[in-house]
């Protein structure tokens, strides 16, 4: 999924594990775009969005001691904002009582985009981080450690049936 | 292949996750059963629509501000966590010495009244102190020893480097400025068209080519380092005793003193040329030496390439690049033996570690028409590949030409 980590990156991990703030701010500036994307992808809501990634990096400050060298950085980051914005979503879920509505004049890409919203947590995750990130079965695993690769897999093909339907197409 | 076999191996085929046989079969049958092809045909839509989703979305523009600020109050609420803690402790003790104080005022009113045990509480409370008083004491070398050495360590910190404009606008740190000063863990960088001289305080300057940059890890008097991420550099020297460490890759070039430059590219490949005295590269722990109007390829994960003198023919050039290339080669070797000229007699040197006992023979030879080896340097040592017999003859060689 992530390439590893360049000179430049691993330089500044180690500025980050020595304390210096402007080192981490850098690796932070660097992987922004990634991170943000996936978390957005998941909650589908900027605000919430940007509230998890800020969340993720803080939280990547506090535990950049523990940084496991051999891992690449954006990797690693993106798991535990993969695991903040599954919370999230699950809280979001408990309290949601109504449904989005669909958009009335949306493209055929916006209204896929606002299918993939509706879908429930497991599938959705499932799904975007297959099909729209490209991790692997056993990657998707790590944040499902209950499901097996078979199962993950039944998921991901029942939810691109469910939303082809949806399409009409 | 049935109807639902393909419809489920459909999903697997489009991620490209099948083995050759099944990819056969499932097209086969796609091109036979009109139901099939319908089904990759919608499954083909979709990947198709899926591809037009935004590749990556632009967070808010305050993103990073917000992290930073948070940043900001982590780092302050600790220290101000800890002003507290301090405060408190400060006033507990100050509270205790307070009642310590009300007791002894009380003993020495009433001191007729002290029964032994109070007295016997106050000598173990003096021993206590004389105690505490030589610990400090032992203490207080160590401390003013520990200050010295602050002091002395803090001299020797040789930054900032000032920065100075060829051409365009250089970077530091992602600002753009004409003239700066680059202090260690800052980034300078040049884009297509500009160019820099920084001025290294006790070693001389570097002279910043196009689309460079830099990261200047540490400058401290013994031990100053810079990485090379891309572009190039001259280094220039103003002491015959720099200390300066070039990192490119995994690759160090020494400087020791002259003039030289270096080539690099993102991957940590490199070229350095050497204009004047020598450099030093270090790979693996193992030093290689590289003398002025020489230059050599550094390859990344690869030990560095072998020297060539840059009045070398083409014929050598061409040999020398393809053992490189081919880590060896027989064929490579006798050209380079074919059309070595004295000056290149170093190129000759570098190649014994890297070929067979029997060339080594051969080569040893060559090296010994020209420049034959001094008392202390045998033909057994240099076979068996003797680290200080190679390179006294390679410090006997390198003067000579």
């Amino acid at each position: 999924m992530a390439n590893e980590n360049t000179t430049y990156i691993n330089y500044l991990i180690d500025m980050s594990q020595s304390g210096r703030q402007r080192g981490f701010l850098e690796l932070c500036e660097i992987n922004m775009r990634n991170v943000f994307t996936v978390v957005y992808r998941l909650l589908g809501d900027i605000k919430a969005a940007k509230k998890i990634t800020v969340k993720t990096f803080l939280t990547a400050w506090g535990e950049i001691k523990e940084f496991p060298r051999h891992k690449p950085f954006l990797q690693w980051i993106k798991g535990m904002a993969i695991n903040f914005a599954m919370d999230e979503l699950e809280e979001a879920d408990k309290n949601r009582n109504t449904k989005l509505s669909a958009p009335t004049d949306a493209d055929e890409v916006e209204f896929l985009g606002y299918q993939i919203k509706q879908l429930p947590l497991l599938e959705k995750t499932v799904f975007i981080l297959h099909d729209l990130e490209g991790y692997s079965y056993s990657e998707i695993q790590t944040f499902f450690p209950n499901l097996i690769e078979d199962e993950l897999k039944t998921i991901l093909i029942q939810t691109r049936q469910q939303l082809i339907s949806k399409l009409n197409l | 292949m049935t109807c639902e076999e393909v419809k489920i191996s459909l999903h697997d085929y489009i991620d490209g996750s099948v083995d050759l046989i099944s990819k056969r079969d499932i097209e086969y049958h796609i091109r036979n059963c009109e139901i099939c092809k319908k089904e990759y045909q919608k499954l083909f839509i979709f990947f198709d629509r899926l591809k037009k989703l935004p590749f990556v979305i632009d967070p808010p523009k305050d993103i990073l501000e917000s992290v930073r600020s948070e940043l900001l109050g982590m780092s302050e609420s600790s220290i101000n966590t800890s002003k507290k803690s301090l405060k408190d402790t400060l006033r507990i003790l100050k509270e205790k010495d307070n009642q310590e104080k009300q007791v002894n005022k009380k003993s020495i009113v009433f001191g007729r009244l002290k029964t032994r045990k109070v007295l016997k509480a106050h000598v173990l409370k003096r021993r206590d102190k004389s105690n505490i008083r030589n610990t400090l004491l032992t203490l207080l070398p160590l401390f003013v020893i520990g200050i010295g050495y602050f002091i002395y360590d803090l001299q020797k910190y040789n930054y900032p480097w000032s920065v100075r404009s060829l051409e365009g606008n250089q970077k530091i740190n992602g600002n753009n400025l004409q003239n700066d000063l680059w202090n260690p863990g800052g980034v300078l960088s040049t884009d297509e068209k500009a160019r820099a001289k920084v001025n290294v305080p006790n070693i001389g300057i570097i002279e910043v080519g196009y689309n460079s940059a830099l990261i200047l890890e540490k400058a401290k008097e013994g031990s100053n380092s810079i990485v090379m991420e891309r572009g190039s550099i001259r280094v220039v020297n103003s002491t015959n005793m720099p200390s300066l460490t070039i990192k490119v890759g995994v690759h160090k070039i020494l400087d020791r003193g002259g003039e030289f430059s270096v080539e690099a590219d993102k991957l940590g490949n490199a070229n350095i040329n050497v204009k004047y005295a020598f450099v030093e590269i270090v790979f693996n722990d193992e030093h290689y030496f590289l003398k002025e109007n020489y230059s050599c390829e550094l390859r990344v994960g690869k030990e560095p390439g072998i020297p060539i003198h840059q009045n070398a023919s083409d014929t050598l050039k061409n040999a020398v690049e393809s053992f490189d290339e081919l880590n060896g080669g027989d064929q490579a070797l006798e050209k380079i033996i074919k059309s070595y000229r004295e000056s290149d007699v170093l190129t000759l040197l570098a190649l014994i570690p890297r070929v067979s006992q029997l060339q080594r023979q051969i080569i040893f030879q060559e090296i010994s028409n020209h420049f034959p080896p001094p008392e202390s340097i045998t033909r057994a040592g240099i076979i068996r590949l003797d680290k200080d017999m190679l390179y006294k003859w390679w410090e006997e060689i390198e003067w000579q030409i």
